[in-house]
């Protein structure tokens, strides 16, 4: 429920109470991945905040999937999973 | 996410997933936190109690060994306590075992203080009769020699008498005075010489007895034994005392009597010469 309503509450946020930018309509035509692999991929790789930010504009706004993000998704995920893993390798050495 | 349409279902499945499991995760995260704060909190309350048992610990170790040290003095006081009593009953076994050998060396050395004593009695009573026994020879001596003397006296008189009476019927009064008083001079002589050899007679039988006494190192039966034969011998000195007294009176009055003769002889030879 909660998160429902904050879904429609960032739907309404990014739609009305923000401006709209052309990352957003590139996003709608499907050529926003291609486009930051090709003319921004320092920036995407280097700043993290920006990587985010595309992320979440693809995300919200692509009108189909899109297999690089998902594969950028997936790797970040796994370096998550891994560095949970390295994390929490004490506990489960102890607990073995 | 989930309404995201730039992932593919399985992705997004997969995604929700791994959420669901990050939140899994979390919440058990959060209640491991949870455990460990309380943990922390056991920790520190056991630290505590432990400082604390540490503290009660030492109190403890300090009062054991105080009490074990004055336990250890008191005990080291009482074997010393024990060993000194032993010395005693050892003392007193030792004093037992002469005690009860005394009797035997005591009724030994009773039997000859007795014998000593019994010698000593013995030979003191045959000096004491001894004694007596010479005392009333002295005493007969000198009865003896009174009547010796009042006989003489008598005698003496009875001559004074007749020669008095054949003076007076042949001599001169004067010559007859003259040699009445040689006459009376010649015989009152060897009497006072008789009279002095009695006071040295008595002065020395006075030393005899006074020279009777019982020796410092005698045994106190034997020393109260002597001390009533010295007591009767006393006695018997102070009633030849008496008797010596007496018997110097009777003397003394048989001298004034001789003088009072002898003077009213004289008188009467004065008066009869001078008619």
């Amino acid at each position: 429920m909660a998160e429902r309503q904050s879904g429609w509450l960032q739907q309404w946020y990014f739609r009305r109470a923000v401006p709209r930018r052309f990352y957003e309509e590139l996003a709608e035509e499907g050529i926003l991945y291609e486009f930051l692999h090709e003319h921004c991929a320092e920036l995407l790789q280097k700043d993290e905040r920006f990587r985010h930010d595309m992320y979440e504009i693809l995300l919200r706004c692509s009108p189909r999937p899109v297999p690089g993000l998902e594969r950028d998704l997936l790797r970040e995920l796994s370096e998550a999973l891994s560095y949970f893993l390295e994390y929490t390798r004490p506990w489960r050495k102890a607990k073995r | 996410m989930a309404e995201s349409k730039a992932l593919s279902a399985e992705i997004v499945a997969l995604f929700d997933t791994i959420r669901q499991q990050a939140q899994a995760y979390a919440e058990a995260f959060s209640r491991v936190e949870e455990l460990l704060q309380q943990l922390q909190r056991q920790r520190e309350q056991l630290l505590t109690e432990v400082e604390h048992f540490h503290q009660q610990r030492e109190l403890l170790i300090q009062q054991f060994r105080r009490q074990i040290e004055e336990t250890v003095s008191r005990l080291t006081e009482r074997v010393a306590a024990l060993r000194d009593i032993i010395t005693r009953v050892d003392q007193v076994e030792e004093m037992l075992r002469q005690v009860v050998q005394l009797p035997e060396h005591f009724a030994g050395q009773v039997a000859e203080a007795l014998a000593q004593a019994e010698l000593k009695v013995r030979s003191t009573e045959q000096k004491v009769a001894l004694l007596l026994r010479n005392l009333q020879e002295g005493l007969q001596n000198v009865e003896q020699r009174l009547h010796v003397i009042r006989l003489l006296c008598q005698r003496d008189v009875s001559e004074l008498r007749q020669q008095i009476k054949s003076l007076r019927e042949e001599l001169d009064p004067t010559q007859l005075r003259q040699q009445a008083l040689q006459s009376v001079e010649l015989r009152l002589q060897p009497l006072e010489h008789q009279v002095t050899e009695l006071a040295t007679l008595v002065v020395q039988l006075e030393r005899s007895l006074t020279e009777r006494a019982p020796p410092p190192e005698m045994p106190v039966v034997v020393a109260q034994q002597e001390e009533v034969v010295i007591t009767r011998l006393r006695n018997e000195l102070q009633r030849v005392s008496g008797r010596m007294a007496h018997l110097e009176k009777q003397l003394l009055l048989a001298f004034l009597l001789f003088g009072v003769i002898l003077l009213g002889a004289l008188l009467f030879l004065v008066l009869k010469g001078n008619p």
